[in-house]
């Protein structure tokens, strides 16, 4: 914002809110929020996680693509679509 | 002796094993797991699902969850057994100190009933490979299956 007449909100962590101290791998739904089309980890800066779930969510979502629950690549994404039904 | 900790061992093997290697695979996982007296508290069969991408040209894998605890030397062994396997795509042994530890009744429940069924799947016991683990002294509840056909025992894999 060029003006600080607007200040933007801090966004809050969603894990905080909703006292999740443990993010599971297996959740692809939920991970699924934290990467963009082409399948990378979205920084804190856009989804307003704390550096602590930040941690957790990004090991969770490195889980997950070691199981091939989620894609590493836009690639993955492109040739082999979205894995759910 | 009770330095078991908890695990989450999730497993992706190929798509195409027939009913009886499938019931074979799992026996020789479970095999792995109790050959170091692991104790498997649950085993789901999370079944075929499409992957994110190709593993070794599969593009679907069939999943299995489990819910265990092992000694400490466990994991290695657990790990080193798997990579050796072929028909295992991919597998993820993490710990869960997360989860609150089972209680002294829970884990002698477990004990005693070894080849009892998980909620959404089930587990199967005797394996050939787990003969030198000793069973605990409790009652003989895990010499329900035959020794003869070890396999038989659990064929209802549905949907």
């Amino acid at each position: 914002m060029a003006f600080y007449t607007r200040r933007r909100r801090r966004k809050a962590c969603q894990f905080c809110l909703d006292k999740i101290s443990y993010i599971d791998y297996k959740n692809v739904d939920l991970l699924r929020r934290y990467i963009d089309e082409h399948a990378k980890i979205q920084p804190r800066r856009k989804t307003g996680t704390c550096a602590k779930h930040q941690r957790r969510l990004a090991t969770a979502i490195k889980r997950a693509r070691h199981l091939a629950l989620l894609p590493f690549t836009a690639d993955h994404i492109r040739l082999y679509g979205d894995s759910r039904e | 002796m009770e330095d078991l900790r908890r695990y989450e061992l999730y497993v992706v093997l190929r798509p195409d094993l027939e009913d009886e290697e499938l019931t074979a695979t799992v026996e020789r996982l479970n095999g792995f797991i109790t050959a170091r007296d692991g104790l498997i508290l649950s085993l789901q069969h999370l079944g075929r699902r499409r992957l994110a991408y190709p593993i070794k040209h599969h593009l679907e894998g069939y999943d299995l969850l489990y819910d265990l605890l092992l000694p400490p030397l466990g994991p290695a062994f657990v790990e080193q057994q798997m990579r050796l396997r072929e028909e295992i795509l991919r597998y993820l042994l993490v710990r869960r100190d997360d989860l609150p530890p089972l209680s002294p009744e829970e884990l002698a429940r477990h004990r005693a009933a070894v080849p009892a069924e998980g909620d959404a799947g089930k587990i199967v016991a005797e394996s050939d490979q787990a003969v030198e683990s000793e069973s605990p002294p409790s009652e003989g509840t895990d010499s329900a299956a035959p020794a003869g056909e070890p396999t038989a025992a659990t064929t209802s894999e549905e949907e």
